[in-house]
This record gives C-alpha cells, sequence and structure tokens, in this order.
C-alpha cells in the first residue's frame, strides 16, 4: 500500500514538475489569460457604482466589493479551458500517443490545469488582499471559514472540471464540441454569479438556477467565505456540490468509455 | 505472440459537400457511407519475427496496427497480442508493446526529450537502476548523445525520430508496432533507424511488425512480408519469393544524348516508357548486366540506372494476379 503511493506521489511529483517546465515556457500567455478574467473586478465596479447612495438589494458597496473580490479568485483557481485542448486532441488523433501510456490521459490534462492554479498563487492573493484594503471589505469576510470556502473551491473545481472534460470528449462524436463551450460560458457566468449576486434574483428564480450545478461553481464558495450561509445551507451546498461531481465524473467516464469504442473514425 | 482472426473494421465516414450550402446540407441531413478499411484479415506472428506489412496508401495497414494496439475497437474478428485483447487497454498490455508512428509524436515540443523520459519513467514505474541502464543503452545505440538535454522543438526530424524510438523503447516492451518510422527521413538516418530496429530485435528478441513505404526498410529488416490492398491480405510470405516471383525483373533508366526510336530499343528488353530522350526498360534480373553493358557500347547514352521495381508495382502485380487467380477458380 504504501509502495503503491510513494509510486503515485513520485507520478504525480514528476509529471507536475515536467508540465510546469513546459508552462514556463507560455508564462506571458498566462498573465494574459488572468487579465482576460479580470471581468468579476469591472462587475464589481460597476455595482459598487449603483450602490453609491445606498444598498442594493441588502448589498452595500463594500458588500459588492468582497462579493466580487471573491468571485475573481474563485474564478481564477477553478479556470477550466480542457475543452480545447482535449477535443482538438481527439480530433487530430494526438490522443494516440497519450491512449499508447498505461495512464489514463484525463490526468495529463489534471496536471496542465493544476499547473495553472500553482502558478496564480504568487499573483491572485495580493491583487486581492491590496483591492480588499482599497474597498473597506475587509471585514465582510469570515476568516473562519476559510478552510470551508478551500473546500468549496476544490468541490467547484472539480465538477467544472469534470463538465468541461465531458463537454470535450463530443469531439468523438462531432466536431462540434468547442461551439457548445461558448453556450455553457454564459449559462455559468450569469447563473453562477459572477454578474451579479444570485440572492439579487426573485426567489422564484433563485430556486430554479439551485437546482442547475452552476451556483455551486462560484456563487456557493463566496458565500461561504462572506460567511452568510448557515449550518444546514453550508451542509446542503457541501452535499450538492459532491452530489454533481459525481454526476459529471459518472459522465465522463461513461462518455469516454463510449468514445473510446468510436476513437480512429475520426482520423486518429 | 500475435494472433488475427478474421479481423475487420468498418467506418462510418458522413460526406459533406465542399462549400457553404454543402455545409448547411450537412447540418440537417448527414449522408454517411461504410468505409471497409480491413476486411476478415487473418494471420499469426511468433515471437522475434520481425514483419512487414506493406500496401498502398489507405490500405488498411495503419488501421490493424491501431487495432493490434488497441487505439481502435474491430469491427468484428479477434485479436490477441502477447495473450492480451489490445482494447481492453490494461495496464500489462500497454507496458509489453508500444507504437511509434512516423507522423504522430508523443516528445513534449518545448522541452528537451530527458523531459518525456522522465514522464515514461514514472507512468511506465521503471526503477531508477534499469531506467539508467536503458537510457544509457538506447543512447548508444541511436547515438542520442548531446540530443537529449535539447529542446524537442530544435532537434532535426532525424534526431527527433531517433528520440521518440528511444521514448517509446523505454519501459522495454516485448512487441514493437512501428508505422511508418523512417518517413521524412534522409537515406542515412533511414538505415539508421533501420539499423537500430535491426539490432535491438536482435538483442531483446522482440517482435517487431513494420508497416514502411520504403522497400528498402522492408528488404533490410524483414525476411516475412505481409501485403495488404483495399483492406484485403492478399500475399502473407517470404519476401524473396515474393520480389522474384511478381517482380523477376529489373529497371533500367535511360537517357540518350541523341532521340532513339522505340523499335530499337524493344531489341534490348521490354519497353515500359519511351520519350524521344529517355527511356525505360525491364528486364530479366540475370541478364541486367549485360543488356546495360550492350546498351552503353551500342547506343549513345547520356546516363543510365539500375533500379529495383517499385514496391507499389510489386503490390500492384499481387493484386492483379490474384484477380486472375480468381477469375480462373471462377471459371
Amino acid at each position: 500500500m504504501t509502495a503503491l503511493l510513494a509510486r503515485r506521489w513520485r507520478l504525480a511529483r514528476v509529471v507536475l514538475s515536467v508540465t510546469f517546465a513546459a508552462f514556463i515556457e507560455y508564462r506571458a500567455e498566462v498573465l494574459i489569460w488572468m487579465i482576460a478574467g479580470s471581468l468579476p473586478l469591472i462587475m464589481m465596479f460597476i455595482w459598487m457604482g449603483l450602490a453609491a447612495n445606498g444598498p442594493v438589494g441588502g448589498y452595500a458597496a463594500a458588500d459588492f466589493a468582497a462579493y466580487f473580490l471573491l468571485v475573481f479568485v474563485v474564478r481564477q483557481f477553478t479556470v477550466c479551458w480542457v475543452v480545447q485542448p482535449l477535443s482538438r486532441d481527439i480530433r487530430l488523433g494526438e490522443m494516440s500517443a497519450r491512449l499508447m501510456r498505461p495512464l489514463d490521459p484525463y490526468w495529463m490534462y489534471v496536471a496542465d490545469h493544476m499547473v495553472a492554479l500553482v502558478m496564480r498563487i504568487p499573483i491572485v492573493p495580493p491583487v486581492v488582499l491590496l483591492g480588499l484594503a482599497l474597498t473597506g471589505a475587509f471585514g465582510k469576510l469570515s476568516l473562519v471559514a476559510l478552510p470551508l470556502f478551500f473546500l468549496a473551491m476544490a468541490g467547484a473545481w472539480l465538477i467544472r472540471f469534470n463538465m468541461h472534460y465531458s463537454l470535450g470528449l463530443i469531439a468523438f462524436w462531432t466536431d462540434q464540441a468547442a461551439s457548445f463551450e461558448g453556450l455553457l460560458f454564459t449559462i455559468y457566468m450569469v447563473f453562477g454569479g459572477a454578474l451579479f449576486p444570485i440572492a439579487l434574483l426573485p426567489p422564484a428564480a433563485q430556486a430554479i438556477i439551485a437546482l442547475t450545478p452552476f451556483p455551486y461553481l462560484i456563487g456557493f464558495p463566496v458565500d461561504v467565505m462572506l460567511g452568510k450561509l448557515s449550518q444546514a445551507e453550508l451542509l446542503r451546498g457541501f452535499g450538492l456540490q459532491l452530489l454533481w461531481a459525481l454526476v459529471f465524473i459518472g459522465t465522463r467516464q461513461l462518455a469516454w468509455r463510449r468514445g473510446l469504442r468510436r476513437y480512429g473514425a475520426v482520423g486518429a | 505472440m500475435i494472433h488475427v482472426r478474421h479481423l475487420t473494421k468498418h467506418y462510418e465516414v458522413h460526406e459533406k459537400q465542399p462549400g457553404f450550402v454543402g455545409s448547411l446540407r450537412a447540418l440537417f441531413h448527414r449522408e454517411y457511407k461504410a468505409v471497409k478499411a480491413v476486411e476478415d484479415i487473418s494471420f499469426q506472428i511468433g515471437p522475434g519475427e520481425i514483419v512487414g506489412f506493406l500496401g498502398p496508401n489507405g490500405a488498411g495497414k495503419t488501421t490493424t496496427l491501431k487495432m493490434l494496439s488497441g487505439l481502435l475497437h474491430p469491427t468484428s474478428g479477434e485479436v490477441s497480442v502477447a495473450g492480451f485483447v489490445p482494447k481492453r487497454r490494461q495496464r500489462e498490455f500497454l507496458t509489453t508493446i508500444t507504437l511509434v508512428m512516423g507522423q504522430k509524436q508523443q516528445l513534449i515540443w518545448d522541452l528537451p526529450a530527458a523531459d518525456s523520459f522522465l514522464v515514461n519513467q514514472a507512468i511506465y514505474e521503471i526503477p531508477d537502476n534499469i531506467y539508467r541502464q536503458r537510457v544509457g543503452e538506447l543512447t548508444e545505440m541511436l547515438g542520442l548523445a548531446g540530443l537529449l538535454n535539447k529542446q524537442v522543438r530544435k532537434l532535426s526530424l532525424g534526431e527527433r525520430m531517433k528520440c521518440e524510438l528511444a521514448a517509446a523503447l523505454l519501459h522495454g516492451p516485448k512487441v514493437l508496432f512501428l508505422d511508418e518510422p523512417t518517413i521524412g527521413l534522409d537515406v542515412n538516418m533511414q538505415q539508421a533507424v533501420r539499423d537500430f530496429v535491426a539490432a535491438y530485435n536482435q538483442r531483446h528478441g522482440a517482435t517487431v511488425l513494420l508497416t514502411s513505404h520504403y522497400m528498402a526498410d522492408v528488404t533490410a529488416l524483414c525476411r516475412r512480408v505481409m501485403v495488404i490492398d483495399s483492406g484485403d491480405l492478399i500475399f502473407d510470405g517470404d519476401l524473396s519469393s515474393l520480389v522474384e516471383r511478381t517482380a523477376p525483373q529489373k529497371l533500367l533508366k535511360l537517357e540518350f544524348r541523341v532521340p532513339q526510336s522505340a523499335a530499337v530499343l524493344r531489341a534490348y528488353g521490354e519497353l515500359r516508357e519511351c520519350s524521344e530522350l529517355r527511356a525505360e526498360l525491364r528486364v530479366a534480373r540475370d541478364r541486367v548486366t549485360e543488356t546495360a553493358a550492350r546498351l552503353l557500347n551500342d547506343l549513345p547514352i547520356a546516363d543510365i540506372g539500375i533500379e529495383e521495381v517499385p514496391i507499389e508495382e510489386i503490390i500492384g502485380q499481387v493484386f492483379r494476379g490474384r484477380q486472375v487467380l480468381r477469375e480462373e477458380a471462377a471459371k
């Protein structure tokens, strides 16, 4: 058992360090992607402006600041671009080389994304701390919730990555996989709460959105860190994250097995 | 080592008319066409054999290789490689075989090959001492010294291919599937790859199945060849008997200083092509030198070359021969 763990640990270490080395070659690109991910900060200024003369739906300017700075954190640490490389590798047959090795190619894409997260660590926290200081929103955070915030982000990452991976696998059947991604992104941004807090919507709309996986990708982790949730709400939120994660992991595995049977009909 | 029985692979491809209107039509109404890539082929390969897989483009060679290595699921038929069913892709199977594709790469483009090697070491769980020994051996056999620490994108095509081969063999596979391993390489590099495959087979007793367009690859390495055409296995046997049986002649390519008439040339052999200053003659193998000497003597020759009949033509002849046999059988 320990021998197996040691081998797994070694594998993770080697794959991550080599992936990291490859990423260093594209460090400028990572920075550009981060700037492209600054939409939540723009939304922050818009909502702070709207709340300048009084709270909007219970959110004062500082509440909006804290909310959108955390949205920025969650978006940055759950960043996911797997649809493009995955569908390209399948369509162009680049998957063949990865399939020949006794390791599910899934883990190579995971490694890419993990490295991208690591590269954001020196940049995101300083930006957010500065933002919190400037807007005076520091007091809105519940620091004791920090471990739960990390857990909620991990849950969000797992759901999002497996959702996108499943979408990328559509490339086994059609070459249009990438076009679904734009639609998914829009729904994710709106239902996730990246443009406005879902709490501002009428209760009926909130109830419908709560049935989808999207609020658990952004809004839920943010609310955890803001200390807004009761114990019951936390339990329910984490339970639903787990449920959605299992749903998309299962979808991914099913699509993978089905897809492999068709592989090659598309130019392997 | 490799058993294949009644192996068949059909693809469904959708056909689309070119252009915007074609795309629009394909959006609503897709036309599918079944392509028979491989049709009911059977063969066996013993341990340590090197077998050449020949056939024109699109004949089904690569498809067969991919089914043997587990990338493609057969439509029907049975495949067993080293006792495994390839499509199940068990760990033990994948560590027993390797697939090298001349047109695909596994090395990480922006990093030195040594980094990709480390990843493979970890994935295949190769112990450090064995890893060092294999890298040492492959470095010596392939002449990799100085290449492994250069970025892959800065290597020449030939250098890259050698690194690809090494990366594909680090885990010490017993069965090698090589798909066009020499494609695009210059003559020296082709030779180096060939020598390596032969030496590797000698040293490790590995079973090798290789496809190639280059006759030289096959003649240098394989005693046994399989010829596949339009998905059918049409010859399986000794290479020398294939060449002698289907191409008992050699090719004489001639260039003249003064235009020559076809009538004159016919006296020397079977005339294949003739424009004023150039001609191609087919001459029986045992009379090639003598005929060439006579030609040099009799005619104003500017240049002369003696070549083997191209492999595509030999395959074509095998194929046509088979049709003749079939027609005779039908009568």
